[in-house]
């Protein structure tokens, strides 16, 4: 009982201090972020010269996975490594805080940060292309895990990467692969084949379709097993990440 | 901290002598080795002991295993033999002890940077395990004593330099644990702020903790510790007072006892 005390005080403290170091740059980070966010749900309509509502629908419930993913895999890293190399997650390991602890503080802040754009996003294309955006009671879930999920990857490399310059040389590798190279935006049907069999193991497809579904889109793959597949990647990281966390050089 | 031993504040005597009532030494290690992935020898059989409310000052060239030391003391770092032990707990096995009983200040720039002082300071001590009240209060006195009440309320990062060594002095001592370590305090710090520093290190001192303080300000050490050890190719090459380095050297200062000893 007391652990579990010692954990929420920590957890809270941690929360507040993510929240605080961010404090200064929250109005530009978040603008960016949005601009980035509508930008997506709005961009991805211009490599086509006719939009129907529902391929409207279709990318615009895509773009706010792509979002999420683009932070946790692109931006998380970059920061992770940087305070690495400054010495911070050193120097956090040295307070009597769980590691675990930590980490969660870490990606509920970046949850608070995201969410709300995330959001905004879905509201300016459900505008654009002119439809009605239908909410399952999944869909908070499926935003969480996704972020959870990719952030607790984008931690495990941003932890192991040697330096802030091959983190920014993955991060952009996971942009590219995101946005051209995943089915998130388009049908898995039009990937060649060893790229679609790699993303039924990856959970990029499984993310996607679990927040389309939760959208009210109609998906092809099982919501069980896109939650199965996503829960054991986060579930894999976490331990991973912690684990990384308690080695001592 | 509670749980220590060093509650109430009470020091035994400044002799270094223990009896056999005493509480076991805040600091002890043992034999320490560590050995590199790449085969270099950072600590080769470091022993040392630093007993309730001293301060012990470790010097040494760039390179000589100081901060690696410290670093193994914290759990940051594993032996490869060799034993640490807090309070009589073996912390080598029992990493959670050690973060719970030390207080550290690192070389590195500050994890708090983006934060005012104070809310800095209030964070890491409530983090620390400390009371709300009583870390506020602490907050304010250290402010005070190192006369750092005009950036009080601005963001650490900043600041010019030695204020932020001090800032990263008084993050380790809010709450302080049963042993600190402090790495390299008084870089950057102006001559009048370093005094004021060596002083709280002593009276944080005197509540009862053991004090590892990694320097190359030798002028000031002298004045201020109890005993110093030198340290060089991850060995500890002398240890004493200061007054006792010197005389051993046949010098007058230690300084010159650090250029015979060191270079030898």
């Amino acid at each position: 009982m007391q652990g579990l005390k010692h954990w929420i005080q920590s957890y809270r403290l941690l929360v507040r201090w993510h929240l605080l170091k961010i404090r200064p740059w929250i109005a530009p980070v978040l603008l960016f972020q949005l601009a980035t966010g509508v930008g997506a749900s709005l961009g991805v309509g211009f490599l086509f010269p006719h939009i129907s509502a529902e391929t409207g629908y279709f990318l615009s419930t895509g773009a706010p996975t792509a979002m999420l993913l683009a932070v946790g895999l692109a931006v998380v890293p970059t920061t992770v490594t940087r305070a690495k190399e400054a010495g911070v997650i050193d120097y956090m390991m040295t307070l009597p805080v769980p590691r675990l602890a930590y980490l969660v503080a870490d990606l509920t802040a970046w949850c608070i940060l995201v969410l709300p754009v995330g959001a905004l996003s879905l509201a300016a294309s459900s505008y654009r292309y002119g439809f009605q955006v239908r909410i399952g009671f999944l869909l908070l879930p499926a935003v969480l895990l996704t972020l959870i999920a990719a952030s607790s990857i984008g931690y495990l490399y941003g932890l192991l990467s040697p330096s802030t310059m091959v983190t920014s040389a993955v991060s952009n590798f996971a942009i590219l692969l995101i946005f051209l190279l995943s089915p998130i935006n388009f049908p898995a049907d039009r990937l060649p084949g060893l790229l679609a069999a790699l993303h039924e193991v990856l959970p990029i497809q499984a993310v996607a379709e679990l927040i389309r579904s939760s959208l009210g889109g109609s998906v092809p793959g099982s919501t069980e097993k896109n939650l199965a597949l996503v829960v054991a990647w986060t579930g894999a990281s976490l331990w991973a990440v912690h684990l990384i966390m308690s080695r001592r050089d | 901290m509670s749980g220590t031993p060093y509650d109430e504040g009470k020091c035994p005597e400044r002799s270094g002598i223990s009896g056999p009532l005493d509480p076991p030494h805040p600091l002890r290690v043992t034999e320490l080795v560590k050995c590199m992935d790449g085969g270099q020898l950072v600590s080769d059989g470091v022993s040392l002991e630093v007993p309730a409310c001293q301060v012990l000052a470790l010097i040494g060239p760039n390179g000589a295993g100081k901060t690696s030391l410290l670093r193994q003391i914290v759990g940051l770092s594993r032996p490869t033999s060799g034993q640490i032990a807090i309070t009589g707990v073996d912390v080598v096995e029992n990493v959670g002890y050690a973060r719970r009983a030390c207080s550290l200040q690192p070389q590195s720039p500050l994890a708090f940077s983006a934060l005012p002082i104070r809310e800095a300071l209030t964070l890491i001590g409530r983090l620390r395990g400390g009371r709300p009240p009583v870390v506020m209060e602490r907050a304010s006195e250290l402010i005070s004593t190192l006369k750092l009440e005009e950036w009080a309320e601005s963001r650490i990062e900043r600041l010019p330099g030695g204020i932020q060594r001090l800032v990263g002095f008084c993050l380790a001592i809010i709450v302080p644990g049963s042993v600190i370590l402090l790495d390299e305090p008084t870089n950057d710090v102006d001559p009048l702020r370093r005094r004021l520093m060596w002083g709280e290190i002593r009276r944080v001192a005197e509540t009862g903790p053991a004090v590892v303080v990694v320097t190359h300000n030798l002028n000031e050490v002298s004045g201020a510790v109890d005993r110093v050890a030198m340290m060089a190719r991850g060995r500890i090459v002398a240890a004493g007072s200061p007054v006792e380095l010197s005389a051993r050297s046949g010098v007058e200062t230690l300084e010159d006892a650090f250029m015979m000893i060191g270079a030898g």
